[in-house]
């Protein structure tokens, strides 16, 4: 499965209003003193029917990996499928696909302490002050077709569903810039954008194509990967496109781009010869006109993450039903060592 | 074969029992007596088949062939909650390594490669036959780990069964059906229809949730309706037509998994087999013609989304026998099946498949003793390569004495499975590269048999060694949609090999004026991948996920005068949840102890059977798939009034 690629160009097609843009930094992590404050937190979502997703911990310390941590903390299994994980305020949140819930738990002991239901397919979470807003599909028409997704509030203070703001078609990649939430409905060409204040939609960004992910730079900017093959930066603040990076060939950016530094990482699937693909981490920089450069290539390549200590790069590589493997490779994409995952790495968390 | 009969059912039913009693080797008698029906098995020299006829499945009949098989044989099945699919695994092979031939028509639904075993109540057939290991030579496609050959045969005697059954159980189960039997000079008819249902609420463990607290199964009621119709007609001595149909109704909730509050899936079947068919044992041989049409439609339901699917398959088959000599025993073959398949995500909607198969077998017996079978098959099938499958077996009683035998049995084989259209035809998914599994098999046996008036011991041993390779799995990320996003597909990827050792026994012996007989059955299987995905893979060598690698149960019976006992006590082994063949990723062992007691009254021509059970009476919480419960200590009476059927 590991093969060059050749015949793969990355095109910067255009650069529209460059501009810096400053940015208040509201995300003060809190420092964690337990187990789980130094090392890497594996988040594996588990095989769709069989429920087995798990959290493993590599810690940086004697325990080294330690596999299966929040069945052993809590005496129950996670369950799954685990769709992803985030941190805020001491509190690790749980979004839980195939089980429609979201777990609360102790961001230092994993601890459960709570749990939010309620929510037909949640897909991912992000926060503003004591509220976290959450993308949910909803349930399937007839004719499988999403029309009853929502952007759900909850308050964290009790944990209940203070307001469901109806969206376009499949909510996924979900962040939050100063006072705006942005979604990305991945089943239509819209970024709806809502006012963390009112709650209310304050616009609906049309797209030129299905947006997937976001991500904020370090200057405040926001970042969108579109899954049929280009990643676009956005101004938050006017939703005027600044840059469109497309891709060449059928290759496509795949799940969600990391920040490290000013370098935005970001994976590329790429179908070959059927059933043969390529999976290939590249980088480019937030505030030049560069092209994106390839780091590196790794075959069955799930998930990625940038470890902000030192810009190596951790590859999940699933292996189907089976447990897969946490790769490590350096900030030039050579390979270094390698550690057991559980079914479907799928979040790499760095917990410093 | 394993065990002859239960003495409680052989009152029951003893007019069925006189079928059952066919020998499997009655082609030795061709000239003697006039032959209908000769055993599908009989090329199948030197392999383990364990046959049940209806007399042995009388107690169980409102059971499901899975529900039988876990019980009494190695077989495993991963069944995802009770009156669930059930998918079958027979030395560690996966579910579409298993032929499953209704009157010799491969049931496998061709887009699906597999049978729901569920969805084959007992009440609907009259004899299985189990047969272990590779059999692509006699059966084609799909025969990789075993084959499962269920089947009726024609009642010519004159006379009029009929039987009325009830039953009742614990969490809402409730079972009815009639069933009736004619013989009337030429014509032969059986007609059945039933329906079983259950709300299937039990209490169950939840072992996701901290401290196991106790919960209500879920969304997991069902409702099964069914009619069989068996007519036959015989022009003469040596010849007959039949007319075999089986339709089924299947309306389920899907058993949500432990722990989900919202599920709501339900899943639809409906089922027709037909099956037309003249046979002729003249001086001239044995022709066999049959037409068969088997229907599937299925609709699945998910939160208001529906998705269905529809398949026919439209079988021609063509058999030649002939005995040449004392010795030796030939057969030739044609079938063709034609396959339709609609289904929204295949091309336009679509897919029509042919498929030819032409095959041969001969039989030799030079001696008493000895007894060797060869089978050759070669399929067709559009566009794939189907490999040449022959396999070659051999009896031998090497000790022969007035009450005992010892019998050592050898085969090997070449199987295949096509894949299925899904496989090759699904939307983005489907892989038009693959080619068929391929699979060599070896086994060899050791058979004792005692019988002195009334005291029988029976004794199988059997080894065998498996390798398939180009086994078809499907991996996540290798195909995209329109939209990019990343789908699984299917490749022909893993190799893996497969070797255990299972044993039979059995023991009747008279006791206090009744009768007592016990037995048992033992399996150790090593399924093994070969084969690593990537450079980290950690599967290497290790047992399959879902693959026990120890299963038994044994079993004691005991009949005096008009009351019956029965206790069956059976064991699997830990299950691994993953290929990575590790405790954290594992399903425990468990135990059943299934105890019955029955009661038969005699009203004349008429009987009235009682019957009390007790399934899983030490109340153990067991999974045979991830988070699928499984239900508790549960009862279930039964009420069967036989007309016709005087016991003595």
């Amino acid at each position: 499965m590991i093969r060059t690629q050749k015949s793969f160009y990355l095109l910067l097609l255009s650069i529209l209003l460059p501009f810096l843009y400053s940015c208040e930094d509201d995300s003060t992590e809190p420092v964690i003193d337990s187990l789980y404050e130094n090392g890497i937190l594996v988040v594996n979502q588990g095989n769709f029917g069989q429920g087995n997703g798990s959290l493993d911990y590599y810690s940086y310390g004697q325990e080294g990996l330690m596999r299966n941590v929040y069945e052993k903390e809590n005496e129950e299994p996670v369950g799954g499928i685990i769709q992803n994980i985030a941190f805020h305020n001491e509190r690790m949140y749980i979004v839980s696909n195939n089980s429609d819930k979201i777990i609360v738990a102790d961001g230092g002991s994993l601890q459960m302490l709570n749990t939010v239901e309620g929510l037909t397919t949640p897909r991912y979470i992000s926060f503003h002050g004591n509220k976290a807003y959450v993308s949910v599909w909803g349930p399937y028409t007839a004719d499988w077709t999403l029309e009853s997704s929502e952007v759900a509030v909850i308050d964290l203070n009790n944990h209940s569903i203070i307001k469901r703001i109806p969206v376009a078609a499949g909510p996924e990649g979900i962040i939050t810039i100063g006072n705006k939430v942005f979604v990305a409905n991945s089943e239509s060409n819209i970024i709806t954008v809502i006012d963390a204040n009112t709650d209310e939609i304050i616009e609906e960004i049309e797209t030129e194509a299905r947006p997937a992910h976001l991500l904020e730079d370090n200057n405040g900017h926001l970042w969108v990967s579109y899954s049929s093959g280009f990643i676009m930066q956005f101004n938050p603040d006017n939703y005027q496109a600044v840059k469109k990076i497309e891709i060449e060939g059928n290759a496509a950016p795949q799940g969600r781009m990391a920040l490290h530094e000013n370098d935005l990482y970001f994976r590329l699937s790429q179908a070959l010869e059927y059933p043969e693909t390529s999976d290939a981490i590249y980088r480019v920089s937030t505030t030049g006109d560069a092209f994106p450069q390839l780091v590196m290539e790794k075959g069955n390549m799930y998930t990625f993450s940038v470890d902000p200590a030192n810009g190596d790069i951790l590859a999940g590589i699933a292996a189907g039903a089976d447990p897969g493997t946490i790769v490590r490779f350096d900030n030039e994409g050579n390979e270094q060592d390698n550690f057991a995952a559980g079914v479907f790495p799928h979040e790499i968390i760095f917990r410093q | 074969m394993l065990k002859c009969f239960l003495l409680l059912a052989v009152a029951l039913q003893l007019s069925h029992f006189v079928i059952a009693q066919t020998p499997a080797d009655t082609v030795l008698q061709l000239e003697e007596v006039v032959i209908y029906d000769i055993p599908e098995q009989k090329f199948a020299t030197g392999s383990k088949i364990i046959r049940f006829d209806s007399a042995e499945m009388a107690q169980q009949q409102s059971r499901s062939l899975s529900d039988l098989l876990i019980r009494k044989t190695p077989v495993y099945f991963r069944e995802y909650g009770a009156g669930m699919l059930s998918s079958v695994s027979f030395r560690g092979t996966s579910a579409g390594h298993t032929a499953v031939l209704w009157n010799g028509l491969n049931m496998n639904q061709p887009n699906l490669g597999q049978t729901d075993f569920s969805l084959i109540p007992l009440f609907a057939t009259e004899n299985i036959a189990v047969q272990f290991g590779g059999s692509s030579a006699l059966y084609g496609s799909d025969a990789i780990g075993g084959s499962i050959y269920l089947s009726s045969t024609p009642q010519w005697q004159e006379q009029l069964l009929v039987k009325v059954q009830q039953e009742a159980g614990s969490f809402g189960r409730n079972f009815s059906g009639i069933s009736v039997s004619a013989g009337l000079r030429n014509w032969s008819l059986t007609s059945k229809i039933y329906r079983l249902q259950a709300d299937n609420d039990f209490k169950f463990e939840n072992t996701q949730k901290r401290g196991r607290p106790i919960e209500r199964n879920r969304n997991a009621a069902f409702e099964q309706k069914g009619i069989v119709q068996d007519i036959a007609y015989r022009f003469s001595g040596n010849s007959y037509l039949s007319f075999k149909s089986w339709y089924q109704q299947t309306e389920r909730q899907i058993q949500a998994p432990m722990g989900n509050s919202t599920m709501d899936d339900r899943q639809d079947d409906r089922n027709l087999n037909l099956s037309l068919q003249y046979r002729n044992n003249g001086p001239a041989g044995f022709f066999d013609a049959q037409l068969g049409h088997l229907y599937n439609y299925q609709l699945y339901t998910a939160g208001g989304a529906a998705s269905d699917y529809r398949t026919w398959q439209h079988i021609g088959n063509f058999r030649y026998e002939k005995s040449i000599g004392k010795l030796l025993h030939l057969r030739l073959g044609h079938k063709i099946n034609y396959i339709q398949a609609a289904i929204a995500q295949y091309p336009e909607n679509r897919v029509n498949e042919a498929r030819n198969d032409l095959f041969a077998s001969v039989r030799l017996w030079p001696s008493a003793d000895f007894t060797a079978s060869f089978n050759f098959r070669q399929a067709f099938v559009t566009g794939f390569a189907v490999p040449f499958t022959p396999s070659a077996g051999l009896e031998y009683t090497f000790i022969r004495k007035s009450a005992s035998s010892f019998k050592w049995l050898a085969s090997g084989g070449r199987s295949y499975r096509v894949p299925t259209l899904n496989d090759r035809y699904w939307e983005y998914s489907g892989n038009p590269n693959l080619i068929p599994e391929n699979s060599w098999n070896t086994e060899t046996g050791l058979h004792y048999d005692y019988s002195r008036q009334q005291k029988r011991i029976q004794v199988r041993l059997t080894g065998y060694s498996m390798w398939v390779d180009n086994w078809i799995l499907w991996l996540p990320g290798l195909a995209r949609n329109p939209e990019g996003n990343s789908l699984w597909a299917p490749v022909n990827v893993q190799e893996v090999h497969s070797k255990g050792l299972e044993a039979e026994g059995s023991f009747l012996h008279p006791l206090l004026s009744g009768t007592l007989e016990a037995g048992g059955t033992f399996a150790y299987t090593r399924s093994i991948n070969k084969t690593a995905k990537t450079s980290y893979d950690r599967t290497v060598n290790k047992q399959l996920p879902f693959v026990p690698e120890i299963k038994y149960n044994t079993y004691l019976n005991y009949q005096l005068n008009t009351w019956s006992m029965q206790s069956n006590w059976s064991y699997v082994g830990r299950r691994y949840t993953t290929g990575e063949g590790i405790s954290e990723y594992s399903l425990p062992a468990f135990y059943l102890l299934d105890v019955s007691v029955g009661k038969i009254f005699s009203l004349e021509q008429h009987s009235l059977n009682l019957l009390l059970e007790v399934r899983n009476l030490l109340d153990q919480q067991y999974q045979n798939y991830e988070n699928r419960a499984m239900p508790g200590r549960n009862f279930n009476i039964t009420a069967k009034y036989l007309f016709n059927h005087p016991i003595n």
